[in-house]
Order: C-alpha cells, then structure tokens, then sequence
C-alpha cells in the first residue's frame, strides 16, 4: 500500500452529532499499512481545535489532514503538539523567567524577556515538521510515536536573531557547539533532560531565531511559550519549546538526544534496507522535499469528464520549492503544477493542477517536490528503523465512475 | 473607550512599566495631547506578546486490560499514557523485551528484571487489529 491519505470517519458534523446523543466520539483512520490507525478524533484538549490523539501524556497531537487543504499557513489550535517528557511547564511567570546563556562565553546572561522582546525583531515562514512524521506509514512497521502524516505545519513566527543574543554573550575562542535546554523535565531524576545541539556556524547563521510569536499570535504553552527556537529547514526535534537555557560548547555534545536518539542512517535519503547492517548514523538534520494532495482523499470517487483540479502543498526542505510535478497516471506521465505564491523558502508552497478523468476505473494520483537544489522526492519510499525523514512521493487513489 | 480614558490608559501604563522598572515613582498626568512616544509605547505595550500563562493537561486514564494487565500498569504508566504503547504496530516478544530494556537503559525506569518478561509477554500477546 502506498497511499497514505486518511478516511475521517466522523468529521466536524458527526462529532457534533455524537456529542449530543452521547455516542461514541469520532474518530479518524490514519490508514496505516497492517491497520491500528484507528485514532479518536478529540476537541476538548485546552486551546486547540479537533485533533487526533496520538497520546494524551505527554501530548502527541496530529493535525487532521484536511486542515492543510485550507491554506498555507496552519492555525495554531490545528498545529500538531509533541513533548517527550510528561513534566511540561504548565505555568509561566514571565517576570520571574529568564533565560540563561552560559558555558563557553565571554559574559555569562540572564536575560528577562523584557530584554530579549527589546533586541531587533525578525520575522520568517517556515516548516515545523517531526523527524518522526509519516512513521505510521513505514513498512516494515517500526515502534515509536505512530504518525500519519499531520505532524507537519507552517507558520510566520516573529521573534529574535540566537546570533544577536550569542553576540551579546560573547562566544569565546575554541566554541564549537551551542546546546539548548527547556523548560521540561523528565519523570524520573536520572532520566535524560531533553536537550539539543547545533554547530555554533549553524546557530550563528542569523536564521536561526528565537520566536515568541506564531502566526502573530503569543506563543501558546503547547507550543512553548514563551519562546522556543526556530531552526528553518531542519527537523522540529531542534525547535526545542519552552528554551529557557543556551549552553556554549567547545566540544560535541555527548547528550542522549543527540548521541543516541534522532540519529539516521548515514546513507543517501537516510535509506536503508530492514536488517541492514554495517553504516555509521548522524544525529537527524535538515529536512528534504515532500509534496501531498489536499483536496482529495485515497479512495474518493471523481465523474468521468468533469474537470477536477488538483491542489495541494509542498516544501523544499532545507530550501525552497522549484517545482511540482503531478502524475494521474500512477507515474507514467507528468505534468508541471502552477504554484502558489512563495511565501518564503522554508514554508509551504501551494499547488494547483488540472486534470479531467477520461477513463473509468482506478486513477493513482501522485505528486513529487523538487527543491531548488535539485533534490527530488524518491519513487520508493525511504525506509529506516528509527521511522525519520519519509519522504518518498505520495499516492492518492480515486474510482473514476 | 473616550479619548480622555484613553489618555489616562496611556499614563497608567507608562506608570507600571516604570515601577517595573524601577525607577521613579509615576509622574504626574501628562499635559494633553500625548507625545507620539507615549503613543508608540503605549502601542508596543498592548502587543507585548509575555503575560503569565497556566493551562491544565489531562493525564489520561486509560488502563492495560485482560490477563496480565497488572504488570503493564504498575511498571509503564507513570511517565506516559498508555496510548504510547497500545498504538505501537503488532511487535514480537522480543521486540518488546527490547523495548521494555530501553526504557529501563534509557529513560531510567524503574522496572524490575523479573518483571521485563512478563510485560513482553503480556504486550506481545494483546489482539491487534
Ligand atoms: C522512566 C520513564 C518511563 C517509563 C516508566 C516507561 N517509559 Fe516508555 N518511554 C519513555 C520516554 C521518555 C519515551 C520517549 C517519548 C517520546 O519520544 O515522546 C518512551 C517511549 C516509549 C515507546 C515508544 C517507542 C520508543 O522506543 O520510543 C514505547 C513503545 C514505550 N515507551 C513503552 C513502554 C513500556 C512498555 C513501559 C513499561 C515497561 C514504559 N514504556 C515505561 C519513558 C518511560
């Protein structure tokens, strides 16, 4: 099975229905290979809308994938929500909060947040996508969190430059890795924080920014009020939420989350074989090119002759979208797509194509993102024991009748 | 809001800020009309984007069920909801005695070692849809 478009069995109205009667909430079939994608589609969980419930604690929440037929950008009560560790800050006193930049620097600080709002204001598009994204979807099946496709979303995040605050501090000679920690606690004392790293080049690169504002709104506490960090282009495991701490480093950072989680294969598309054995890994890093359908799901039914425009999304990954290609004829053909207006690089870039069905039966629809590097979506999906980085090119099936 | 009560608004937040910041006590009311500072502060203050923040997560109650349940509930509910582990694909024994082994190595649960193989055996043995 290559598709990978979800049923909703309930929607919006159903639920409705079945809150009244008192009935069984509704719920979304992820339609995941070997089936247990059947997920409850829930809308009391504070400040979000109908999301899918991947895990109540500490939240794993999935965007429906309707949502993203709605525009470019993704409402923040739609937005996917995941934590590691169930010790989440529930409450914030932002005058007693400070975050710390220490370890290899000149001047160690302690800023308030009224001084960090009062350093020049930056503002960029861009993917907030889990390593994890689409693991459901990976055959063989692997364990962890069991995502379909929703633990994705764009948004226009405002906040400050990490290099303007670095500079601030005072990198000293001999630095080479700037680690970041939150908020959050793990359960058990022994249990690793979680923390992540980057190059100091990386977190000097002027990109990376330190956001307070998401889609123009406060950050909200789900998704890491009152900051967290943006890193454009590289998987969301880096964004971490709730940032209250910036450590300077002048070694690697030998901590779980980067020595023996997240890591991939250090093959081409992360790709290896299930038993493969013999390759080194690297921590996960910068995403690559993806593209779906929105407007239809596998298994919808089309009229023969009827026009039928297609639209959807897509995302370059590390840089942005050159092109989109559609196929309505499970890959034989293809089309260039009209894409929509650029909204920066790192964000979601919309697509429309038209198609008109001329032949009754099954029609395998698929679409495939080139980035502005030249990097392609794979014809067969990457496969991985971790479950990162899938990004092979989608199908979406429809009877033509 | 009139345009008086709006002055005043303006005043009043100029007066926190600076006890805030600690400096001198409130000055008295500004002369009308408000400088184009005090507007520009006053504006900069409503978008000020930090205010204290609380919300309340639900814990999720769902338990492990059927024949030897008890172990899965005394050992893998404490730092995640079942969910994570009931919406795991269909897994091996062993599969899952690793996956029990690494929440004791890497997350440091505290799971005795004679009760790993009975977890594996109880999650390895649930019906899968
Ligand atoms: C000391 C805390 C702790 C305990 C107790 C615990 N886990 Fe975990 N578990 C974790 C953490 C942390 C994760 C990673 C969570 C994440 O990535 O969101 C995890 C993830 C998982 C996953 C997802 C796959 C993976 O490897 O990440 C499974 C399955 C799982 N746990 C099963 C269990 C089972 C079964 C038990 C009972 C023996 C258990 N857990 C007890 C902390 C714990």
């Amino acid at each position: 099975m290559t598709s990978s478009r979800r049923h909703l069995l309930g929607g919006a109205a159903a639920l409705a229905a079945a809150w009244v009667s008192g009935a069984r909430a509704a719920e979304v079939d992820l339609n995941l290979p070997g089936g247990g994608g059947v997920r409850p589609l829930i809308t009391d969980y504070p400040q979000k809308g109908a999301m899918i419930l991947q895990r109540t604690r500490p939240p794993l929440l999935e965007t429906p994938f309707e949502v993203f037929d709605e525009g470019t950008f993704t409402p923040n009560n739609r937005f996917y929500v995941r934590w590691h560790w169930a010790v989440i800050p529930t409450e914030v006193d932002v005058n007693a909060f400070r975050l710390e930049v220490k370890g290899h620097v000149n001047a160690p600080l302690s800023l308030t947040l009224r001084e960090l709002y009062n350093l020049p204001r930056v503002e960029l598009a861009a993917v907030n996508q889990c390593s994890g994204n689409s693991r459901g979807l990976f055959q063989p099946r692997v364990p962890g969190a069991q995502w379909g496709n929703g633990a994705m979303g764009n948004a226009k995040w405002v906040g400050v430059r990490l290099r303007d605050v670095l500079d601030r501090a005072g990198v000293r000679a001999g630095a080479t890795v700037v680690r970041f920690g939150a908020l959050d606690q793990p359960v058990v004392q022994e249990g690793p924080d979680f923390m992540k790293s980057l190059a100091l080049d990386h977190a000097r690169d002027g990109e990376v920014m330190i956001a307070y504002l998401m889609n123009g709104e406060p950050m909200t506490l789900n998704h890491g009020f009152p900051i967290r960090l943006i890193v454009p282009g590289w998987f969301s495991t880096y964004w971490v939420k709730a940032l209250n701490s910036i450590e300077v480093l002048d070694g690697p950072d030998e901590n779980y989350w980067m020595k023996t989680a997240y890591r991939i294969p250090d093959t081409p598309g992360a790709n290896v074989r299930p038993g493969q054995t013999g390759f080194g890994t690297v921590p996960i890093n910068h995403m690559v090119p993806r593209s779906f359908v929105t407007n239809l799901r596998d298994g919808a039914g089309l009229p023969m002759g009827a026009p039928a425009p297609l639209r959807g999304i897509a995302f370059g990954g590390s840089t942005g979208v050159r092109a989109v290609d559609v196929s309505t004829d499970g890959g034989a053909s293809w089309q260039p797509a009209t894409l929509g207006p650029d909204e920066g690089k790192y964000g979601f870039r919309r697509w429309e194509a038209g198609f008109t069905p001329t032949a009754r039966g099954e029609a395998r629809i698929m679409v495939r993102c080139t980035n502005n590097d030249g990097l392609a979506q794979p014809a067969e999906p990457n496969w991985n024991g971790g479950g990162y980085m899938r990004n092979g090119i989608e199908t979406t099936s429809v009877r033509i009748g | 809001m009139s345009f008086q009560n709006f002055c005043y608004g303006i005043v009043a937040v100029a007066g926190i800020s600076l006890a805030l910041f600690g400096k001198s006590p409130p000055a008295p009311p500004a002369p009308y009309p408000p400088t184009p500072e005090a507007l520009r502060f006053a504006a900069a203050e409503a978008a000020y984007p930090f205010h204290n923040a609380s919300i309340e997560l639900p814990a999720g109650d769902r338990q492990f069920q059927g024949p030897g349940a008890e172990v899965a509930n005394a050992n893998c509910l404490s730092c995640h909801s079942a969910g994570m582990v009931l919406n795991q694909p269909p897994l091996s024994r062993a599969v899952w005695e690793e996956e029990v082994r690494k929440m004791r190595t890497a997350y440091h649960a505290p799971v005795a070692e004679a009760d790993v193989e009975p977890i594996a055996k109880y999650l390895a043995s649930l019906p899968r849809p």
